[in-house]
């Protein structure tokens, strides 16, 4: 436990009685009898000194009560004497009498006095008396120690109580989940304020590098993350207990705020045992700020801090990895489609190894197809995530295999089955989208039904047949359900963590999803983004979340109007584009005209991505307007071409003539417009 | 996209769209043509699309062939869009275009 500096008796607090010991000093062997014979009455024991160093040698290994001390002694005289006396904080309350033959030393009695004097007695003295000014001291010294000891105790059981407090503050169960950084700064905070320093720091060794890196600073300028390990931080991590440095001390420079006057460097260790984990370095602008009681406390916060912030570096480091894996898991890219508009979003639960199986998946099959996937694996951490790519790959494999969504999950439900036992439960759905007819069929095994917005904000439940989680005995086949998505529709596929809350029915959850998307925005991202913040906000959620939202974007009546990069692809989306406006504009138009429109259109286009531009990914523009029976298309660019004649070369250009009623190539300046019209005879 | 082989005679059957962007992946297919073959049978029945970037691609397959002594026949259904580009740039007039695989066949020299 601690002790406290400064306390002359530093013998066992239980003893009541502390002996009235007396010290008498005077040069002069016949005084010393007589004032021991004066003295015996009082039954305290009596230690005599023949000169004043003699007097300080005795004081150095003996407790007194009360010194009798002659003014007049060759060497050290009794002023002298008295003011070492004074001046040490061991014997500095210890009550003087002088001794002195004279009362006309008037001079010499005011400097006695001023040196701490407390009384005097002057030869040839009183017995009586003297023996009277004696007793009354030592019985003075006496109530002294006794209110020393008290004060003594309660400072030991005041001490006792602030270690526990601080400890306690120091592996405060409201600290175990926090992340490194957040848990620095707090016991960063917390061992400043409990140890009364106005500047600090928390600094980590790194495994790899002989540096300590500055995770959390107080008051003070953070100078670079990185801290090289010299000789001086060297000695200081070496120790094992708390240094407390002034500015002389070599690591002075590289650890001390401007203003401070003394620091403490605590080194972090488990139990004050085993492999240095870091440096806490406490600074205060007063000097001699931490005691030997501070000290000591220190040594057991640092290995408290030691032990916290090792949870925390353990416990991140594991998230960071399933976290990782977990990223790897979900695709990097959606497919793109000029109709159909694509978004997704994961969010990882609070924290903990928390983070689940949810997964999403999205995969191109062919030209008019794309499988979409959503699941929720029961349980965290790594085994769900391992269980979560199983899963997964094997539902892509049977979808690009080219099986309907019901039959994918059979085939699914099988092998979770025969492979993994009952030690896997998921969810799961899968759908696909016909890009042409804008239809989706799905099936789901245990899985939450999908929503669709309509452009008109109306919100619907896809609730088909819906069967047993994965992993539970006893799931019926799927059933599959077809629904047509129409123009502006938006359809959002999501995780349990996303409307799941204790306490309350998850179909209340469901409403609530149903009445966010009712009132938000029709694109993709944007309905995953509303959705996230309506439903989850800026905390982690308690549960992880997927989702995944398509958009079926709407065509506009009225002209199309394209810009693309100069790229082989566009082409291909600029036909498609031409196709549906088409469609929709002209219900009822001949298949050969409209294909006779689709390659001119094409090759205008073509034209530009071979001709106008250099290398890059210059735009260019295209469109189609609808004039009465006529169709006018027309392509435009920045670049600088030429048609090209004869041979294959001018095919193109030969193509469009023949398609189209009317083709004009105006060359101008700043780039060609081509334009077409063919009449639609509508 | 499949194909079909008698050792002599091999049927290329194409699906899709052909324009610039689906043309090289198919020139890479279509160039690798073994020494031993005499013909060639490109099957266009399924390809729903095609513009000057596919004829090109066809002239340039049948000049290739010409120069090795094979034969290219091209297969294209009339009534279909792919067919009234092929019969706009006239590419029956270099090379032999039938409606149908069985008419290809017959129209083989052997």
């Amino acid at each position: 436990m601690s002790t406290v500096r400064g306390e002359p008796f530093a013998g066992d607090a239980g003893t009541l009685s502390t002996p009235g010991t007396v010290l008498v000093v005077d040069d002069q062997r016949e005084n010393l009898a007589a004032l021991e014979a004066v003295l015996e009455p009082l039954g305290e024991p009596v230690i005599t000194a023949e000169s004043g160093e003699q007097a300080l040698r005795v004081l150095l290994h003996q407790e007194v009560a009360v010194i009798l001390l002659d003014i007049r002694m060759p060497g050290l005289d009794g002023v002298e004497t008295a003011r070492f006396i004074r001046s040490r904080p061991a014997t500095r309350h210890i009550p003087i009498i002088f001794l002195t033959a004279s009362v006309s030393d008037a001079e010499q009695m005011e400097l006695a006095y001023a040196t701490g004097a407390v009384d005097f007695v002057i030869k040839p003295f009183e017995p009586s008396i003297l023996r009277a000014k004696v007793a009354s001291f030592v019985s003075l010294t006496r109530e002294r120690g006794e209110r020393l000891r008290q004060s003594r105790a309660r400072a030991r059981a005041e001490a006792a109580a602030r270690a526990v407090r601080t400890l306690q503050a120091l592996s405060d169960a409201a600290l175990a989940h926090l992340e490194l950084e957040p848990l620095a700064d707090e016991l960063l905070d917390r061992a400043c304020m409990l140890f009364g320093a106005g500047s600090g720091a928390l600094l980590l060794a790194d495994s790899a590098r002989p540096v300590l890196q500055l995770v959390a600073a107080r008051g003070l300028e953070a100078r670079g993350d990185d801290y090289e390990v010299g000789e001086a931080l060297g000695a200081l991590l070496a120790g094992r207990r708390p240094v407390i440095l002034t500015p002389e001390a070599a690591a002075w420079g590289s650890l001390a705020p401007a203003d401070a006057a003394e620091l403490v460097a605590v080194p972090l260790r488990d139990g004050g045992e085993g492999e240095v984990r870091g440096l806490l370095t406490l600074a205060t602008s007063r000097r001699a700020a931490f005691d030997d009681a501070d000290l000591e406390l220190l040594e057991m916060a640092g290995g408290r801090i030691s032990v916290a912030i090792e949870h925390a570096q353990r416990f991140e480091h594991q998230r960071a990895l399933v976290e990782a894996l977990q990223r790897c898991l979900l695709p990097e890219v959606l497919p793109r489609h000029p109709r159909f508009e694509f978004a997704a979003r994961y969010r990882p639960g609070e924290s903990g190894a928390r983070i689940g199986g949810d997964w999403y998946d999205a995969v191109a099959l062919d030209d008019r197809r794309i499988a979409i996937m959503i699941g929720d694996v029961v349980g965290h951490g790594i085994a769900a995530a391992a269980r979560m790519a199983e899963l997964r790959n094997a539902l892509r494999a049977y979808a690009t295999e080219g099986h309907r969504p019901s039959a994918a999950l059979e085939r699914l439900e099988r092998l979770v089955r025969t492979t993994m036992g009952t030690q896997m439960v998921a969810t799961v759905l899968f759908l696909v989208l016909d890009l042409a007819t804008r239809s989706i069929t799905l099936a789901r095994a245990g899985h939450l039904p999908p929503l669709v917005r309509a452009a008109d904000g109306t919100v619907r439940v896809l609730d088909s047949g819906n069967t047993l989680p994965l992993g539970v005995i006893g799931g019926a086949q799927p059933s599959e359900f077809t629904y047509a998505l129409a123009d502006g529709d938006t359809l959002l596929l999501y995780t349990d963590g996303l409307v799941e809350r204790r306490s309350e029915p998850i179909d209340a959850g469901i409403d609530r999803l149903m009445t966010s998307l009712g009132g938000g925005p029709p694109s993709a991202a944007e309905t995953c983004d509303r959705v996230l913040e309506r439903l989850v906000g800026d905390q982690p959620p308690g549960d992880d979340v997927a989702l995944l939202a398509v958009h079926v974007l709407p065509l506009d009546d009225g002209p199309l109007r394209l810009e693309l990069p100069a790229r082989p692809e566009s082409v291909t989306i600029a036909r498609h584009r031409l196709r549906e406006w088409l469609h929709h504009e002209f219900p009822d138009l001949d298949g050969i005209v409209a294909s006779d429109l689709e390659v001119a259109f094409s090759e205008a286009c073509t034209n530009v991505v071979r001709h106008a531009y250099g290398p890059g990914d210059a735009l260019f523009r295209a469109g189609a307007a609808a004039l009465g029976a006529t169709v006018e298309l027309s392509v435009e660019d920045d670049g600088c071409w030429r048609p090209p004649r004869g041979g294959h070369g001018g095919r193109g250009i030969e193509l469009m003539r023949a398609l189209c009623d009317e083709v004009a190539i105006e060359h101008g300046p700043d780039g060609t417009r081509v334009s077409m019209r063919r009449s639609v005879g509508r | 996209m499949s194909g079909h082989d008698d050792s002599r005679t091999r049927v290329e059957r194409l699906r899709g769209e052909i324009d610039i962007a689906s043309v090289p992946a198919l020139e890479r297919r279509l160039m690798d043509v073994p020494n031993t073959l005499h013909e060639l049978i490109l099957d266009l029945s399924a390809v729903t699309y095609l513009d000057s970037s596919g004829i090109r691609l066809l002239h340039d397959l049948h000049d290739r062939l010409e120069l090795r002594g094979q034969r290219l026949v091209v297969v294209s259904p009339t009534g279909t869009g792919p067919r009234r580009v092929l019969d706009l740039t006239g590419f029956g007039e270099r090379v032999p275009l039938e409606d149908s695989v069985r008419d290809g066949c017959r129209a083989g020299p052997i």
